[in-house]
């Protein structure tokens, strides 16, 4: 609250770190031009602001792998993102008409940021498939695995909750449901990766 | 030994890092032999990956939606600053009298200083003491034994994290059902992350409004779907003042657990006469800073701000009135509804206490 300056870097690591000032600040850097852009591509605000946050989150996730290295400044990579949602949201709207007006100019630097675009659709799809796969696994193993993986709840909390003599007895259970988990994520037909 | 029986087990506690070196050896050597067992590993932590990404993934998404939908916190300020027409005086032609003026206002200002410092050396003793609590030297024992309990616990990294940096504590109490939370100013001030101990788990929250000058802020919780209870609140936030000699209750965070005070309104103007508090005879630790200062019917009639320290029964507590002026100085898009009309009405104060109980939070600050 207190800061008003930031860096790159400093941004990076605050929206790894979940820090909402880096939000903030990205929001006041960035926010107006970029919904200025897609209003006047013909978009709407709403559309802005999806665009908006999904780039963010798709940053957020660089910005976490270990191996990450910003190679240009943090506007430039985030209004190409963005872009690239951007039409890819367009495509997705009216499938038959293309979107190349400047693809000709971008085309070249976009190369590197769609490899990152396409790893967070990849993992968008990961996400489906997982609540899918739970939601095939029924109950009590759909609630004991959310508990544990999702709710961050610990195995004691869980041996109550689920009525267990003890926390052993819960996590033999859980592990056995997680190895059921597992065979119905990778039967459904998903690519294993590598 | 490593088998296809327990090869989740392994892979847990490989994602946690909790493996030693040895152990670590073994794992390899074992992969290395046995196909079947790696591709089963693969898949596990393929598995495990996803969950913890995905959860990262809902997490950075709540942040960015609560920030979206807080438009005044980022909006950027279009008006231009005022060009500001130049009048300089010309300096040279003045310097003699500037010279005066200023030796003069110098002098008499340290005259008025030993004079006011002579006077005020018996003042001084009764000072206003705000009640946020320091952290650093209470959170050890506490948190060691939960997180030895605790160790296969996913979040275990990051709540450590937390009790490590927190600071400063508090106390708050929800104000409505959506996740609004009031406390005092100077116990989010300057913060870079608040936590709220909630009986759902501590939840991450930012400040949606504040009021030095009274010391309220409001809190919002940032995850948006969030609700205290599935009822409404137990209690209002009143709306007039109380009168000197009402019987007063509080429950506030000292500690960790929830500590409960009572005792009466002895002046209806705060420290220094500050006609927005009311002095309060009832004791008050540091920490809590933020309680709701009930009456005997169950209405939040004040909030305790801070004491004098040379006495530990006069506490300072601002009127909700300064809390219901700055709810009602919040944008049409985050109005907040105050709940008016008691629940909890007159039965016993134990039973009152623990309807409420469930609403009022220690905050933690880093």
């Amino acid at each position: 609250m207190t800061k008003v300056f930031y860096t790159d870097t400093e941004l990076l690591e605050g929206l790894a770190s979940g820090d909402r000032n880096a939000v903030v600040t990205l929001y006041k850097l960035y926010h107006s031009v970029l919904t200025k852009w897609i209003l006047s591509r013909g978009g709407l605000e709403s559309d802005a602001e999806d665009v908006f946050q999904e780039a963010l989150v798709v940053i957020f996730e660089k910005a976490k792998s270990p191996e990450f290295c910003l190679t240009c400044k943090l506007s430039t990579y985030l209004f190409a993102i963005s872009k690239r949602l951007w039409f890819k949201k367009m495509e997705k709207a009216a499938p038959y008409r293309s979107f190349n007006e400047e693809s000709e100019e971008d085309e070249s630097r976009f190369g590197a940021y769609e490899e990152d675009l396409d790893i967070h659709l990849e993992k968008e799809e990961q996400f489906e498939q997982l609540g899918k796969a739970m939601e095939q696994l029924g109950e009590p193993c759909k609630s004991l695995l959310h508990s544990f993986y999702v709710d961050g709840k610990n195995m004691q909390e869980i041996a109550v909750q689920f009525h267990y003599t003890n926390a052993e007895n819960a996590k033999t259970q859980k592990y056995k449901c997680l190895t059921r988990l597992k065979k119905i994520y990778f039967s459904a037909g998903i690519k294993v990766k590598n | 030994m490593i088998s296809e029986q327990n090869i989740n087990e392994w892979a847990e506690r490989y994602f946690q890092s909790e493996l030693s070196e040895q152990e670590m050896k073994q794992l390899n050597e074992a992969l290395d032999a046995d196909e079947v067992l790696q591709f089963q590993w693969d898949r596990t932590i393929e598995i495990l990956n996803v969950f913890r990404s995905g959860n990262e993934r809902k997490d950075i998404r709540n942040l960015i939606q609560s920030v979206a939908a807080n438009p005044a916190e980022w909006a950027v300020d279009n008006t231009p600053p005022n060009n500001q027409t130049s009048n300089t005086i010309p300096f040279r032609k003045y310097l003699r009298v500037t010279a005066a003026v200023a030796s003069l206002v110098l002098c008499s200002s340290l005259l008025t200083y030993t004079v006011m410092n002579k006077n005020s050396g018996s003042v001084n003793l009764h000072q206003y003491q705000s009640l946020r609590r320091d952290l650093e030297h209470v959170k050890d024992s506490q948190s060691k034994i939960i997180d030895s309990l605790n160790k296969q616990k996913a979040k275990d990294a990051a709540s450590q994290q937390i009790d490590e940096s927190a600071l400063y504590g508090g106390t708050g109490f929800a104000i409505s059902n959506d996740g609004y939370i009031a406390t005092n100013y100077h116990v989010v001030d300057g913060a870079n992350a608040i936590y709220i101990q909630t009986s759902k788990g501590d939840k991450k929250a930012f400040i949606v409004a504040r009021e030095p000058k009274s010391d309220i802020a409001i809190l919002k919780i940032e995850d948006k779907d969030f609700k205290f209870s599935k009822s409404s609140l137990p209690y209002s936030i009143s709306k007039s003042a109380s009168s000197i000699g009402q019987q007063v209750f509080s429950i506030g965070y000292p500690k960790d657990d929830i500590v409960y005070n009572q005792g009466y309104i002895s002046c209806q103007k705060g420290y220094d006469g500050d006609m927005e508090s009311y002095q309060l005879e009832m004791t008050a630790n540091p920490g809590q800073s933020g309680s709701p200062v009930f009456d005997r019917a169950g209405n939040v009639i004040a909030v305790i701000t801070g004491k004098q320290s040379n006495t530990s029964g006069t506490t300072y507590a601002v009127q909700t009135s300064a809390l219901i002026n700055l709810v009602q100085s919040l944008p049409k898009s985050q109005h907040i509804v105050l709940q008016t009309g008691t629940k909890v009405g007159k039965p016993e104060r134990t039973e009152q206490v623990n309807k409420m109980k469930d609403f009022v939070f220690s905050i933690k600050v880093n």
